[in-house]
């Protein structure tokens, strides 16, 4: 279990973050989104002990992050968010290191079986890995020991679609498995097919806690259409459908659930071309957050 | 201390002190050589008065030993030694939290006060090994390149002892600086400045009278081999000195890791 009290820390140059209260249930994924320099990596270093919260804790299967850090490591398992091994090694070299500082014995076995499933050469001196190969070190670091407790940061960056889903199922293994899981992302997909819930952070503060469902039926999708005539665009314009953006006969459109209504009116008009994007995550937050100022 | 941290700094790090040990050996072999084959003249006659007090042979050559002792002792090994610390310390902390791979280290059970004493353990033991590889070689060649029979070993083993002592207290600041900083850089330009300033100091206090309260401020003052090799040298002040500070600053290193902010 993963719990955070109050967790605050302000930098010299006034970011930082901002009284962090949330709970990770044993058993649960727990994705935590926001755009680069809200606070994620800051808040996972807590978790890690790196850093000393100014006031309030953190506490992981009730160890209080900072005081017992390296007591902690027994069940945590983590992959930092930019790779950075040791000069001069590799791969094997590097796990053997780490399982000889965790104490294990045994543990060819279960490097055996990772490594087989990540697909990669371990022998391979870190100088001439590639990134996702790297990358792959650094999951089964995390791994390897089978800890109760997961900590990932940025965990898909630079792995291919296929070694993505790999991932994917290794997260989903460990939580069948009932451990617990704190993941920074910034792919809404990869906290889609992961995650139960997820925490928005921005600017030092959690502003939403929501399910993962619930933050997936607020995405939206943005069209852009180009239509026939200026008779098609007033259609659509008494229609309830939110136009963003006008140009000529181009317009965007947002839809959020109201497929129906959508094609519904769209019967009634000659489409001429048609662009759909899904709304980037990034974007989901500033709606979100917008609306929630809105509503005070 | 952790075993396999250990053995692994050590594979990481040994070519470095391996490089070292080579060129001190080279330079003291070749020092010992020329004392043979100059028996006759001083080959540091020449250097002006001032020039010799800065380097510290004003107490003059002594047989084979004082002749190492100014000839190497004073100033190359010295020098070198200073690099070799200051390299080596900053690979052992600053470079693992500057690239960020400490972070893998911290994720084990082993708890920041034992990874940096392990760490400082590797340092310190590459140092000692040096010197004694450089104190038995040393033993053994001596004799064999010398033909008057004048190489004093209980000096040359003193000041071989005292050499590693004033390396204890060298690498301790250069291992504090390594342990304080978050980049190489700093660590490395810190432990460089007040390792010249250092050096300076002690020429100064060296050349003139007026200057002489400089030696007060420099660990240099506690390792004097030319008085080792004439034997009069009072030892007991400089090992206390050169051990008091060397244990504090590995104190300080450990007590500023322990408890520091890491950007990893």
């Amino acid at each position: 279990m993963i719990q955070l009290n109050e967790l605050t820390k302000t930098f010299k140059n006034g970011r930082g973050i901002f009284q962090l209260n949330f709970t990770v249930k044993r058993g649960e994924v727990f994705g935590f989104l926001g755009p680069n320099g809200a606070g994620k990596s800051t808040t996972i270093r807590h978790l890690m002990g790196f850093i000393k919260p100014e006031s309030g804790n953190a506490e992981i299967n009730g160890l209080d992050c900072w005081r017992e850090s390296a007591d902690i490591q027994h069940q945590v398992g983590y992959l930092p968010g930019e790779i950075a091994f040791p000069e001069g090694m590799n791969g094997y070299q590097f796990l053997k290191l780490l399982a000889g500082m965790r104490g294990m014995k045994d543990y060819d076995t279960s490097l055996d079986l990772l490594i087989e499933r990540l697909q990669f050469d371990v022998h391979t001196p870190f100088r001439k890995m590639s990134k996702g190969m790297k990358q792959k070190v650094g999951i089964v670091a995390a791994f390897m020991h089978a800890p109760t407790v997961l900590i990932l940061d940025e965990p898909t960056s630079g792995l291919d679609p296929l070694m993505q889903n790999v991932f994917i199922v290794l997260v989903k293994e460990a939580k069948n498995a009932g451990k617990t899981v704190i993941m920074s992302s910034h792919s809404f997909e990869e906290i889609n097919r992961t995650c139960d819930r997820a925490g928005i952070i921005k600017d030092g503060r959690i502003i939403a806690i929501e399910d993962v469902q619930q933050l997936q039926s607020m995405q939206r999708k943005m069209i852009d259409l180009t239509l026939a005539t200026k008779q098609d665009i007033t259609v659509i314009r008494e229609s309830n459908i939110e136009i963003v953006n006008e140009e000529g006969l181009t317009i965007k459109i947002a839809l959020q659930g109201n497929y129906d209504d959508f094609i519904q009116t769209l019967s009634k008009c000659k489409v001429k071309n048609m662009d759909i994007h899904a709304q980037k995550l990034e974007d989901i937050f500033m709606h979100y957050y917008n609306q929630k100022e809105r509503m005070g | 201390m952790n075993r396999a941290l250990f053995l692994s700094t050590v594979q990481r790090t040994y070519r470095l002190f391996a490089i070292f040990t080579a060129l001190i050996l080279f330079y003291l072999l070749v020092i010992m050589g020329m004392y043979t084959s100059s028996l006759e003249t001083d080959p540091f006659a020449m250097l002006p008065e001032a020039m010799r007090n800065a380097l510290g042979i004003s107490a003059g050559l002594h047989g084979m030993t004082g002749f190492i002792a100014t000839g190497f002792y004073g100033v190359t090994f010295v020098v070198f030694m200073i690099i070799l610390c200051i390299i080596a310390a900053n690979q052992l902390m600053a470079n693992l939290v500057d690239r960020g791979s400490m972070a893998y280290f911290l994720a084990t059970p082993i708890s920041r006060r034992k990874i940096a004493l392990t760490q400082a353990a590797v340092l310190l033991s590459g140092l000692f090994l040096l010197t004694s590889i450089t104190t038995v070689v040393g033993l053994i060649v001596g004799p064999i390149l010398n033909d008057q029979d004048d190489f004093n070993r209980i000096a040359f083993i003193q000041i071989n002892v005292m050499g590693f002592l004033l390396f204890f207290a060298i690498s301790g600041y250069a291992f504090f600086f390594s342990t304080l900083f978050n980049e190489s850089k700093q660590s490395l330009l810190s432990s460089g400045a007040l390792s010249v300033v250092f050096y300076m100091f002690q020429l100064l206090s060296n050349m003139s009278n007026d200057l002489k309260w400089l030696g007060r401020f420099t660990v240099l003052t506690f390792f004097k081999p030319a008085e080792i090799a004439v034997g009069s040298a009072n030892l007991l002040p400089s090992i206390i000195g050169l051990g008091m500070i060397g244990l504090l600053f590995y104190w300080g290193a450990i007590y500023v890791f322990k408890r520091r902010d890491l950007p990893l």
